[in-house]
């Protein structure tokens, strides 16, 4: 069955942990039960009718009555035990999932994962993770349990019924298989392929939104250049593209369905016609209620069509090695280093995978203790990447960068500000702080001072929202900037700390950063002309290559 | 269920066609469970082979089959029409969007509109696909059944009368109950449920402070926190579930057993007892699926409220813009722009003649970009007017007008495609000659010829920098041959020195024999003017400098 081939796929590469396995095993057997007694609950009313046609005295009937009474509380009881069993333990694989796959993706050292390369789509790869790992829980719920649970509820049905009357047995054997397995095969193989295959319409649904973001963002420039009819135009044959690709689908589930839905019923006509005397209402009636959990594969089948490739990439993230990843070793809470340290690059290459050229070429930079640089430069010039090569943030293709004492990590050496700084949708304090141990209200507060936000030393447990949305663009510029400088290694990084500011606080801003820097060694990335004479050295930065030091 | 989405054309054809189906479907219960009733009670009484029982098998198989047309048909129809809807209303909100102009969609509000048209439409499907089909069984099946039920048992079915509205009761009850504690969770939950997300998206800043190990042991408690709350919502949600299903089983029961008890003393034909039997569960099971079906669709519910929201106060097309005036003098007669409370422009006063090339300096927030898009028809002024050729804009047909402009943003915005078509933006039937032209004046051939497909090369897999993508924005302007006024917002704002030189020289010679709206701080592109004038910061005061004319 293809429920036992993903079912076998989920366990080998080490998907579901032993223990999770159990709560598996233990929410179908309750699932089971639940179907069990729903099929004796229409077998022993069968039964009970069809007996109290022949007129026996009451007592033969008493124990049916109880039993079908018992079965109709039990059902809807072990249901409600069930479903809560269920999500539970899906939510756990969930958990787990989750934290392997974070800590496999956080010891991940290739370059395509570690930092924002422009033009890969690092942000999509990430993203498409938790999608993925969404999906084989959303594959748990929806088609590997409820297909192991048909599966044994058909195979104990078909014995039960075979052991009454071995044709009705074999008939229902045939119904149960027609909808449990080559439905399923059907409505899966048909989703897969063709021109209306799930991974056509999500394509599709690509190009929609990608029509719609262009749309929405362009919104100025077409209709500054009277383009937006055009535009309108293409977004609606897209869309209506989507729709005639969807409606196609529908259609292939809608078969699949119809044909799963004739099944139970086709069974218990063939029973009834089939078998004759008391017997056959109530094979009949349990061929119907037994089919009834087995129709819901097919479409089920046919909407877990894509879920093959999310299954493999999450296997392959978190299966390549067994061990309790995520209890992996945090090592001493280790701070930046306190000391001062002379960094220095020399001949320093960066190459991006997809890059056209390099994005740094042989940069050559002295940062002796407690020097302060401006880096200008065009954006894409490579200013952004000169800080992640410092930081360590991307592999250095050619050249070495000297000066990290032995034993410290580089973050603890350089750090700050960087171009993909995340905004956490967590407390002021969690985005400060970023987990580290023993840092008190008292310093985070002169870290919010320093960067120009005091209105938030008290209010340290608000939520800042969804990437800092519920935060003007120059107060999460602020809050970055507050980060950095509340462990400031010796060398502090800031990519344009000011952007978003406007001209006065962004001089403020920069003079209280550069202030509270001390004596430490800092790079600033800035476009503006005004800040350059805080400096001692201002470096251009041209094509990847530095164009030589201006005078500050 | 939502009104102004079954207004919708589409919707109420579909809602017609399902009104239809379910009462197909009714019959269909009907007919299947009383034929299959009469068809096991002949089996018991071994009389399968009178002639008889061959015309109730032939109506029994013909019910079946139909039944599983119909839920073929239904599932088939049911996502036609939904694709079809969801269609409509992404084209309606982007109609919506593009009517209110990029004034509008400034900000996040762009990022929001693109959500809500995105996963905000897409999460009608379940209320269109599922519980729309829903309602109209739920209203006809549990009748037919019963009406049945009532000729062939009146006992039983009033047993089934008297428990069925329990469900829906009982659901809104329970519903009541709960609603509110889920609604207060809601919030919870979608944090912690996005937390691995957020987590995922900061990893390389996490990574550059060192903190990726930390946050593992993060992940997994949060995601446990997770489960913990979602299933403190479950056990009380899964209750109203438990609770309809009760109704349900108990009340067959409640059904079943008197029916025995009954043919135990010859009150009743033991095909009569069948036919409840098999009729009394479909009573209840539309009734009951119409609950679990409700909360599927609330999502698509909210969405639909937010795109209504858009879709309602769209402002309709005025009365028939008239064509601008030929002159191309542009004056503002003591404009005023506000943004609420904010005022960005006070009593301006301004006249453009044709041929002046007019620098605009000032503070940042001061009021230039806001200048530049009241020419473009973008905002409209909250008092004063803009003339164009002596005519109030706001009368005018603004395509028409636009079609006079070339605008070239701070940060222009890169369309998917090619780079010809990008160039393309202002004139889509350019032949590749002419966009190369424009290309080789804005000094951006250069670098496209060597980027991996030249023209061809698709801008939605390949970054460009800023330099690169003003020296496109600049050929837009370049193609747009015919454009008598040129308005340029701070090409060079964020470039290099090499860059800033090369569209300075660009747009000097665009600019000759054109009228021209310079905004500009630096002083490479102020040698361009005619004229300086300042755009004073909140105070908006226009001030004609004295400058080279």
């Amino acid at each position: 069955m293809t429920s036992g081939v993903v079912a076998g796929s989920l366990t080998r590469g080490a998907l579901l942990r032993p223990g999770a396995l159990m709560r598996l095993v233990f929410a179908g057997l309750l699932a089971v039960l639940t179907e069990a007694a729903g099929v004796g609950l229409v077998g022993t009313a069968t039964w009970m009718i069809v007996r109290a046609a022949e007129q026996p005295p009451l007592a033969a009937l008493a124990v049916a009555i109880a039993a079908v009474r018992a079965f109709a509380l039990l059902k809807g009881g072990i249901r409600y035990a069930e479903r809560l069993a269920s999500h539970d333990v899906v939510l756990r694989v969930l958990a787990d999932l989750r934290a392997r796959a974070f800590a496999a993706l956080a010891a991940r050292r290739d370059p395509a994962w570690q930092s924002s390369s422009p033009g890969a789509s690092h942000a999509d790869a990430l993203s498409r993770v938790v999608s993925d790992v969404d999906a084989v829980q959303d594959l748990l719920l929806r088609a590997v349990l409820p297909a192991a649970v048909a599966g044994v509820v058909g195979v104990a049905a078909v014995a039960g019924v075979g052991a009454a009357d071995i044709r009705a047995g074999a008939l229902l054997a045939a119904g149960l298989f027609v909808a449990g397995v080559a439905l399923p095969l059907l409505g899966n193989a048909l989703a897969r392929t063709g021109p209306a295959s799930a991974a056509a319409i999500a394509r599709t649904r690509g190009e929609v939104a990608e029509s719609t973001v262009d749309l929405v963002h362009g919104a100025a420039e077409l209709t500054a250049f009277g383009a937006m009819p055009a535009a309108l135009a293409e977004a609606s044959a897209r869309g209506r593209r989507l729709a005639r690709l969807e409606a196609r689908a529908a259609a292939v589930t809608g078969l699949v369905t119809g044909f799963a839905a004739v099944v139970p019923a086709a069974t218990a006509v063939g029973i009834a016609a089939l078998v004759h005397g008391p017997a056959a209402p109530v094979l009949a009636l349990v061929a119907l209620t037994v089919g009834e959990v087995v129709t819901p594969l097919a479409a089920a089948a046919a909407r877990q069509s894509e879920v093959g490739g999310a299954v493999q990439r999450v296997r392959a993230l978190v299966g390549d090695r067994t061990g309790d990843r995520d209890d992996m070793a945090e090592g001493p809470r280790r701070r930046a280093l306190r000391e001062p340290v002379d960094v220095r690059l020399r001949g320093v290459t960066v190459r991006y995978p997809h890059g056209v050229r390099a994005a740094l070429e042989g940069v050559d930079l002295d940062l002796p203790a407690g020097r302060r640089v401006a880096v200008v430069g065009s954006s894409g010039a490579g200013k952004s990447t000169l800080l992640d090569a410092i930081a360590g943030r991307v592999p250095v293709a050619g050249g070495r960068v000297d000066g990290v004492p032995a034993g410290a990590e580089r973050w603890q050496v350089a750090g700050g500000v960087f171009a993909d700084a995340h905004v956490f949708h967590a407390t002021v304090r969690d985005n400060l702080t970023l987990g580290r141990d023993g840092f008190g209200d008292r310093e985070l507060r002169r870290a919010l001072e320093s960067a120009g936000l005091p209105e938030y030393g008290d209010r340290l447990d608000e939520l800042v929202g969804e990437d800092g949305g519920r935060l003007s663009g120059g107060q999460r510029q602020r809050l970055l900037l507050a980060r950095a400088l509340v462990d400031a290694p010796p060398v502090l990084l800031l990519d344009e700390p000011t952007e978003g500011l406007d001209p006065a606080a962004a001089d403020a801003v920069l003079a209280t950063a550069l202030r509270a820097a001390g004596e430490r060694t800092v790079v600033v990335v800035t476009h503006r002309r005004a800040d350059l004479a805080r400096f001692d050295e201002v470096v251009t930065v041209e094509g990847g290559r530095l164009a030589g030091p201006v005078a500050g | 269920m939502d009104r102004r989405l079954l207004r919708l054309g589409p919707v109420r054809r579909y809602a017609v066609v399902l009104a239809g189906s379910a009462l197909l479907a009714a019959v269909l219960v009907v007919a299947q469970a009383v034929s299959l009733a009469t068809l096991l009670a002949a089996a018991v009484a071994g009389r399968l082979d009178r002639p008889q029982t061959a015309g109730w098998l032939a109506v029994c198989l013909a019910a079946v089959v139909l039944r599983g047309l119909h839920a073929g048909a239904l599932g088939s129809i049911a996502g036609r029409a939904a694709a079809g809807v969801k269609a409509h209303l992404r084209e309606e909100l982007l109609d919506a969007a593009a009517r209110r102009g990029p004034a509008w969609l400034t900000g996040r509000r762009a990022g929001e509109l693109a959500t809500l048209a995105g996963r905000g439409v897409d999460g009608l499907d379940g209320y269109l696909t599922g519980y729309l089909p829903q309602v109209f069984l739920a209203a006809f099946v549990p009748l037919a059944t019963l009406a049945w039920l009532a000729f062939t048992d009146l006992t039983s079915a009033v047993v089934v009368a008297l428990t069925l509205p329990l469900i829906p009761v009982f659901g809104v009850l329970v519903g009541k109950v709960t609603g509110a504690r889920t609604a207060r969770q809601w919030h919870l939950l979608s944090r912690l449920g996005g937390h691995f997300l957020d987590t995922v998206r900061g990893l390389p800043t996490l990574r550059a402070f060192g903190r990726e190990p930390a946050y593992v042991r993060r992940v997994r408690e949060t995601a446990e926190a997770y489960r913990a709350a979602t299933m403190r919502t479950l056990r009380l949600a899964f209750l109203s579930a438990l609770v309809l299903e009760l109704v349900a089983t108990v009340s067959v029961a409640l059904v079943a057993v008197p029916v025995g008890l009954r043919l135990l003393h010859g009150g009743l034909t033991l095909s009569a007892a069948l036919v409840v039997l098999l009729l009394a569960p479909e009573a209840y099971l539309p009734l009951r699926a119409l609950g679990t079906k409700f909360h599927a669709s609330q999502e698509g519910l909210a969405a639909s409220a937010e795109i209504h929201a858009v879709l309602l106060d769209r402002p309709s097309a005025t009365t028939e813009p008239r064509l601008p005036p030929s002159g191309a003098a542009i004056a503002l007669d003591r404009v005023e722009v506000r943004y609420g409370d904010v005022v960005a422009l006070r009593d301006a006063t301004l006249r453009i003649e044709s041929g002046d090339r007019i620098a605009l300096v000032g503070p940042s927030g001061g009021g230039k970009s806001t200048l530049l898009s009241l020419i473009l028809g973008f905002t409209a002024p909250t008092a004063g007017r803009v003339l164009v050729g002596g005519a109030d804009l706001a009368g005018l047909d603004l395509a028409a007008w636009r079609a006079r402009l070339a605008w070239m943003p701070q940060r222009p915005h890169l369309f998917a495609g090619t780079v010809a078509d990008n160039i393309r933006l202002g004139a889509p039937d350019a032949p590749l000659d002419a966009v190369v032209d424009a290309a080789v004046a804005a000094e951006a051939d250069g670098f496209v010829r060597a980027l991996p497909r030249g023209y061809d090369t698709d801008l939605g897999a390949h970054g460009l920098s800023s330099g690169q993508r003003q020296r496109l924005a600049m050929a837009r302007a370049w193609l747009r041959a015919d454009a008598s006024v040129l308005l340029f917002d701070e090409p060079t704002a964020r470039l290099d020195p090499a860059s800033e030189a090369a569209v300075v020289a660009s747009a000097a010679r665009l600019a000759a024999g054109r009228t021209a709206l310079l905004v500009a701080h630096r002083p490479a592109l102020l040698s361009i003017a005619t004229r300086t004038v300042t755009v004073d910061g909140g105070l908006a005061e226009l001030r004609p400098a004295v400058a080279a004319q």
